[in-house]
């Protein structure tokens, strides 16, 4: 030990060497410990900002307009609010029943200035994971109901006037809480689709497949129009949307329903067949962040995901369809004002409801659940 | 230390093999690599420790900084919103939109149950609705008293069974719920009593409160279990029959007054307002087809089950140009005074008696016989419709045993 003390003390090149080495783990110290100082400033506004901003559930991307006829006249040049005040369901355990209500509009109403958007498509659907059994009902836009605090009106109109008269919740509350009073079964989320989101949706799966049932024109947006063959056939997003939507068929709105219902079920075929979810999962915080562009909900990323994957170990059997429709559930009526709406015949469209949801749920006797 | 990061005995060798000239002309150091690497290691474990703990007090305090954020903006926002909402509410009020004002003020008063005025507001619609003031309960409800055990079957169990006795109905089917979804086939007899029972229960309160279809719904599915009990029965055909009257409101004026008004009788979920608003409604198309004594009838109705300052002036002239149509033309033509002709908006129809102010009424030789009454060919003629028979008392409760 004390040899080699007096070996380094004879070297003064070692001396130098050794400063110069002290020197530079000085900076080298300084420079990490300056550098993790302003990774944990950074990380700090990181983690505070996500936190602040943290919502735990749900996007909320539309930009309402303030008000409409109802209200107040809105106003072309005044920059968009929107008084989001998000209905705040129970938190899904993946366990209990659930129930979605499915809208469908066409945002470009109302970036043409022609106020809150009605609602283009309503469907319910539910997912009863104990039962592993699922239901989807689709109501007619022209059913004439009462609207809570609305008086009575077309069931698509609720949608409007929550976003019109900024209620809280906005247009998805009034119409979850409209088609829950009128139909009975609980509702707790919603999904509002822009039409342009769901095309996006579609090409991001590869398209879909169906067998249409009836030789019927479709027109899509941006597109000429064009004859759909019956048969098999597989549509990309664009065309699957004018599939969805299109009316001039033999079954009118009803059929129409009906075509929408299928493209659902094809959308989960697809996941299923070509075993799309994980890699959907794995892209899915992007997704929910482009999805934000155009889908506005109350269930969380983390609850989606989860639906998921009861969804796609549903088989073909699992799930029930049903549409309202004539002659038995509705009967068409032309008001004094010339409206040609649609009224709703209770004990029929009861008998429908309880085909759907009550025997399908996990609220029954027997122990498996299976209706 | 790793098997990777341990010197191997061989490498230390090998160097100081290769390094011959160095161990000709220096003495050889005693810092070995193997003891240059294990003092090395302290520091590595110091650094990773130091960035640990500093990242890791960053994400700590950007979080809860985050948090408190959020926390305050939630409270402003939520006062902004009530304050909204509460004016919004006031505004609709005023307007008449009474329903409408209902849920704006509930809703500030969920948001905060001390918002001033709000309750009296809530108490003025509620008059107004002629409805007993609900208690509105905080967004943030405190969560019940006992913790619920859900790490066992057994106490899961436990707690459904005491959410029962607590008439929690809610709770009670969330935890069976969750019981048979861990394992459907525990005391299966008894979780299905209770989940009867519970569905039973909960129906009925959906409906005492109105919540018609919703109520229905839970009583169809206490039904999968065992037949109902009478009173349950009868407040679901009752419900339904409601359903049914109310789907024709707005589309057959006519239909909804005849239905409307048979519910009417049992003075429940608020159906003689609509029974007024409907009877109103239809009256006036009868004033359109000249059927006036019949509109009379309604008008009374509609005024007898809800007080409407605007319609008495119109249900009085429709009134008198029933009687003046029925009672036999007075000898003596009176001379009017202020000739008035039938103002109402329905002037188009036949009747061609003329009126004459107060002063100058028909007479009519019996003018309490002249009041109209409903009579069987005056009522909208009813085919294979239901009828609320036995109409339940809200009052009254009894237990399902399945």
């Amino acid at each position: 030990m004390e040899s080699n003390r007096s070996t380094t003390q004879k070297h003064p090149y070692r001396t130098k060497r050794n400063a110069n080495y002290t020197l530079a783990i000085r900076f080298l110290v300084a420079g990490f410990i300056l550098s993790t100082m302003v990774a944990a400033i950074i990380l700090f506004h990181v983690m505070r900002d996500k936190t602040a901003s943290y919502t735990g559930m749900g996007l909320d991307p539309f930009e309402a307009v303030g008000g409409d006829e109802l209200y107040q006249s809105a106003d072309p040049n005044s920059t968009p609010t929107l008084i989001s005040i998000p209905v705040q369901p129970n938190p899904w355990d993946g366990k209990e029943r659930v129930t979605i209500l499915i809208m469908g509009v066409d945002y470009r109403d109302w970036l043409e200035g022609e106020g809150a958007p009605r609602s283009d498509t309503m469907m319910l659907v539910s997912l009863d994971p104990i039962t592993n059994q699922a239901s989807l009902m689709s109501i007619p836009r022209d059913l004439w109901v009462e609207i809570p605090g609305f008086g009575y009106n077309r069931i698509n109109t609720a949608y409007r006037f929550g976003e019109s008269a900024r209620l809280p919740g906005g247009g998805p509350a009034l119409a979850m809480q409209t088609v829950e009073k009128w139909i009975g079964v609980p509702i707790g989320y919603y999904a509002v689709i822009d039409f342009h989101t769901f095309e996006d949706m579609i090409d991001e799966i590869g398209g879909i497949d169906v067998v249409v049932e009836e030789r019927i024109k479709i027109s899509a947006i941006d597109r000429h129009q064009r004859w759909l063959e019956t048969g098999p056939q597989h549509l990309d997003g664009p065309d699957a949307l004018a599939f969805a939507r299109v009316r001039k068929s033999a079954g009118g709105d009803f059929g129409r329903a009906d075509r929408q219902q299928q493209v659902v079920v094809a959308v989960l075929e697809r996941l299923v067949s070509l075993d799309m979810l994980p890699s959907l999962i794995q892209k899915a915080p992007r997704l929910y962040q482009e999805l934000s562009e155009g889908v506005r909900t109350n269930l969380s990323l983390e609850q989606m995901v989860k639906l998921a994957w009861s969804a796609i170990k549903l088989e073909s059997g699992d799930i029930h369809r049903g549409v309202i429709g004539p002659p038995k559930m509705i009967g068409f009526y032309t008001r004094p004002d010339g409206a040609q709406v649609l009224r709703a015949v209770p004990d029929a469209i009861r008998v429908l409801r309880d085909e759907l949801f009550v025997e399908t749920s996990a609220f029954g006797p027997s122990p498996a659940g299976a209706p | 230390m790793t098997e990777e990061t341990r010197p191997h005995p061989a490498n230390s060798q090998d160097t100081q093999a290769h390094s011959p000239s160095l161990g000709d002309t220096q003495p050889v150091h005693t810092n070995h690599p193997q003891a240059a690497s294990r003092r090395l290691w302290p520091w590595i474990i110091a650094v990773l420790g130091f960035l640990f703990v500093v990242l890791g007090i960053a994400v700590i305090a950007g979080y809860s900084a985050g948090l408190k954020i959020r926390e305050e903006s939630g409270i402003a926002n939520a006062a902004q919103v009530s304050k909204e909402q509460f004016d919004a509410g006031v505004e609709d009020f005023l307007a008449g939109r009474y329903e409408l004002a209902r849920q704006r003020i509930e809703y500030a008063l969920k948001l905060d149950p001390d918002f001033e005025g709000a309750s009296e507001i809530l108490g003025m619609i509620m008059m107004e609705l002629d409805q007993p003031t609900p208690t509105v309960k905080p967004l943030n409800s405190p969560t019940p008293s006992v913790t619920p055990d859900l790490d066992s079957i057994e106490g899961i169990f436990g707690s459904a069974q005491e959410a029962f006795s607590r008439e929690d109905w809610d709770s009670t089917l969330k935890y069976l719920l969750i019981l048979r979804g861990e394992d459907s086939d525990y005391r299966l007899a008894e979780v299905n009593q209770l989940m009867a029972v519970a569905l039973r229960e909960r129906g009925m309160a959906k409906l005492y409160r109105g919540e018609l279809e919703q109520g229905v719904y839970d009583l169809n599915l206490a039904e999968r279990f065992g037949p109902l009990d009478n009173q349950a029965i009868s407040w679901r055909n009752s419900a339904a029959f409601f359903m049914f009257a109310n789907s024709y409101f707005g589309l057959d004026w006519a239909l909804a007054s005849e239905y409307l008004g048979q519910i009417c009788e049992a003075q429940i979920w608020g159906a003689c307002y609509k029974y007024a608003d409907a009877a109103k409604e239809y009256a006036l198309l009868l004033v359109e087809e000249g059927d006036f004594c019949l509109a009379s009838y309604y008008l009374s109705e509609s005024l007898a089950n809800r007080d409407d300052g605007a319609l008495a002036p119109t249900a009085t002239k429709v009134q008198r140009v029933c009687l003046t149509a029925t009672v036999t033309p007075p000898t003596s033509t009176p001379t009017p005074t202020g000739s008035a002709t039938a103002t109402f908006p329905y002037e188009s129809s036949t009747p061609t008696a003329t009126l004459s102010g107060d002063t100058a009424t028909p007479t009519s030789t019996d003018s309490a016989s002249a009041t109209p009454t409903a009579t069987s060919d005056a009522s909208p003629t009813s085919t294979s419709t239901p009828t609320a028979t036995s109409t339940p008392t809200p009052t009254a409760t009894d237990t399902l045993t399945p």
